[in-house]
C-alpha cells in the first residue's frame, strides 16, 4: 500500500518536472496544468508549515509569482518538489517577517476614543484633499508613466508583479516610474514659484 | 481554489515567455572566479609587485599566506552560488570555514613566529599590536577590491532572493574578502602583526558578520523583484 504511494508520488513528480521543463520553453499549456496541479499542494505545505497564518492565499500568491519569475533557476535535471518546496517555505518566512514587522509598527486602537476619532477625522478631510491634487497631477502625466505611478507607488504592487500587470518589461517601469517623479516635482516647484 | 489564485495563474499563462535554465552553478562559479582573478591580477599588475613579495616568494611560506586566503575564497564562491539556488543544502554554508580556520591557526602561528619571541609568544604578539602598525593603505585596497568584487558577485547571483540569501551573502563576503587579501599580498609589503591579524582573519570575519546581518538586504536590493 504504501510502496504503491510512493511509486503514485515519484510519477507525480517526475510529471511535473516534464511540465516544467515544457513550461521553461515557453509552453502555456504545460505551464497552466503544472499550476492548477500544484495549487493545492502549496496551500497543504502552507497550512503544515504555518497554519497559525491568516491569509494563506496570499502565500501562495507570492509562491506563484516568485515561481514564475525564478523560472529559470529550475534545473530540468534534478527533482521538482524540493525545488519548490524550497521557493514555498522561504516564502512562508518572508510573509511571518513583513507579519510580524507590521505588527511592531501598527498598534490597536479603541474605536470609541474621542481624540482618536478627531484625527481621524482630520486625516480623512487631509486624504480626501490629497487625492484630488493627486488625481490633478496624476492627469498631467503621459499614460506610461502614469500606469507605472499607479501601480508601483499607489497601489504597491512589486516590479514583478506590476511588469506582469502591465505586460511592460521591469527596466521600462523602473525608467517610467523615475521620469514620473521628475516631472511631478517639476510641475510642483512649477506651482510653488507661481504661487 | 481561490478566485484570485486563478485569475493570478491565468495572467501568469498569458505572460509566459521562454527561459533559459541557469547553468550548473559550478560552472557560473567557476566563471565569476576566473572573472574576479583577471580582475585582481591586473590591480597587482598595475600597482606593481612589492620588492619584499619579489624576495619571500621562494619562502613556503608566502605561498601558504597566498594559497590559505584564495583556498578560502574558492569555497566561499562556490558555496555562495549554490546557496544562490533554492533548492541547496544550507550545509553549504559551512565550506569555507574548515580552511578559514586553518587560516586563522596558520596566521597566528605565523604572528608567533615572526616575534620570535623566548617564551610565551603571545605576550610579545599582544605587545605589537599598536594601532600605528596597521596599514591603512593595504586595508583599503582590500576593501575597495572586496566591494566591486561583492558587487559583481551579488550581480551573478541576481536570482538568490529565491535562495538562501543570508548564507549565500556570508559565503560570498568569505570569498570576495579572502581573494582580496591572497591578491594584497603580491603588492602590499610585509604586514604588521596586527594588520596580519586583521587582513587575514579578522577582515573576513568581519566581512561574513557583515554578510549576516545585511546580506538579506543587499541581495534584495539587486533582485528584480526588489
Amino acid at each position: 500500500m504504501n510502496r504503491d504511494k510512493s511509486l503514485e508520488r515519484s510519477k507525480q513528480a517526475t510529471h511535473w518536472a516534464h511540465l516544467m521543463a515544457r513550461a521553461q520553453r515557453g509552453d502555456k499549456n504545460a505551464y497552466r496544468l503544472l499550476l492548477l496541479d500544484i495549487a493545492p499542494v502549496i496551500g497543504r505545505i502552507v497550512h503544515a508549515r504555518a497554519s497559525y497564518v491568516q491569509e494563506p492565499e496570499e502565500i501562495v500568491q507570492d509562491v506563484f509569482l516568485s515561481l514564475h519569475a525564478g523560472l529559470h533557476t529550475y534545473d530540468p535535471s534534478r527533482p521538482f518538489l524540493p525545488w519548490l518546496v524550497a521557493i514555498v517555505h522561504r516564502r512562508i518566512v518572508d510573509h511571518v517577517r513583513r507579519v510580524s514587522r507590521r505588527a511592531r509598527r501598527e498598534f490597536l486602537v479603541d474605536p470609541s476614543d474621542q481624540e482618536i476619532l478627531n484625527i481621524a477625522a482630520e486625516n480623512e478631510a487631509e486624504a480626501v484633499t490629497s487625492r484630488v491634487a493627486l488625481s490633478e497631477l496624476m492627469g498631467r502625466l503621459p499614460e506610461g508613466q502614469r500606469e507605472a505611478v499607479e501601480l508601483l507607488k499607489l497601489q504597491g504592487l512589486s516590479l514583478s508583479e506590476a511588469s506582469l500587470r502591465s505586460g511592460r518589461s521591469v527596466g521600462t517601469l523602473k525608467v517610467s516610474v523615475h521620469r514620473a517623479i521628475k516631472a511631478l516635482r517639476r510641475i510642483i516647484s512649477r506651482a510653488r514659484t507661481n504661487g | 481554489m481561490d478566485r484570485r489564485t486563478e485569475q493570478t495563474i491565468d495572467e501568469l499563462v498569458t505572460h509566459l515567455q521562454p527561459v533559459r535554465p541557469l547553468r550548473s552553478p559550478w560552472l557560473r562559479a567557476t566563471s565569476w572566479l576566473s572573472i574576479a582573478c583577471i580582475a585582481l591580477a591586473t590591480v597587482v599588475f598595475v600597482v606593481g609587485v612589492c620588492p619584499q613579495a619579489l624576495q619571500r616568494m621562494s619562502t613556503p611560506q608566502f605561498w601558504v599566506q597566498v594559497s590559505a586566503p584564495t583556498l578560502v575564497g574558492i569555497g566561499g564562491a562556490y558555496a555562495a552560488f549554490m546557496l544562490a539556488m533554492p533548492d541547496r543544502d544550507w550545509r553549504w554554508t559551512f565550506v569555507p570555514m574548515p580552511m578559514m580556520a586553518l587560516w586563522a591557526i596558520w596566521a597566528a602561528l605565523q604572528a608567533c613566529r615572526e616575534m620570535n619571541a623566548p617564551g610565551s609568544c603571545w605576550n610579545a604578539v599582544w605587545g605589537a599590536m599598536r594601532i600605528d602598525l596597521i596599514d591603512p593603505v593595504g586595508l583599503l585596497a582590500i576593501l575597495t577590491t572586496s566591494l566591486v568584487l561583492g558587487w559583481s558577485l551579488l550581480k551573478f547571483n541576481r536570482h538568490a532572493w529565491l535562495g538562501q540569501r543570508r548564507n549565500c551573502a556570508v559565503c560570498g563576503a568569505a570569498a570576495v574578502t579572502s581573494l582580496s587579501v591572497a591578491a594584497a599580498v603580491f603588492y602590499r609589503e610585509t604586514m604588521s602583526v596586527p594588520s596580519i591579524l586583521i587582513c587575514h582573519v579578522g577582515f573576513c570575519v568581519s566581512a561574513k558578520a557583515f554578510g549576516f546581518v545585511f546580506g538579506d538586504r543587499l541581495v534584495r536590493l539587486v533582485s528584480p523583484r526588489a
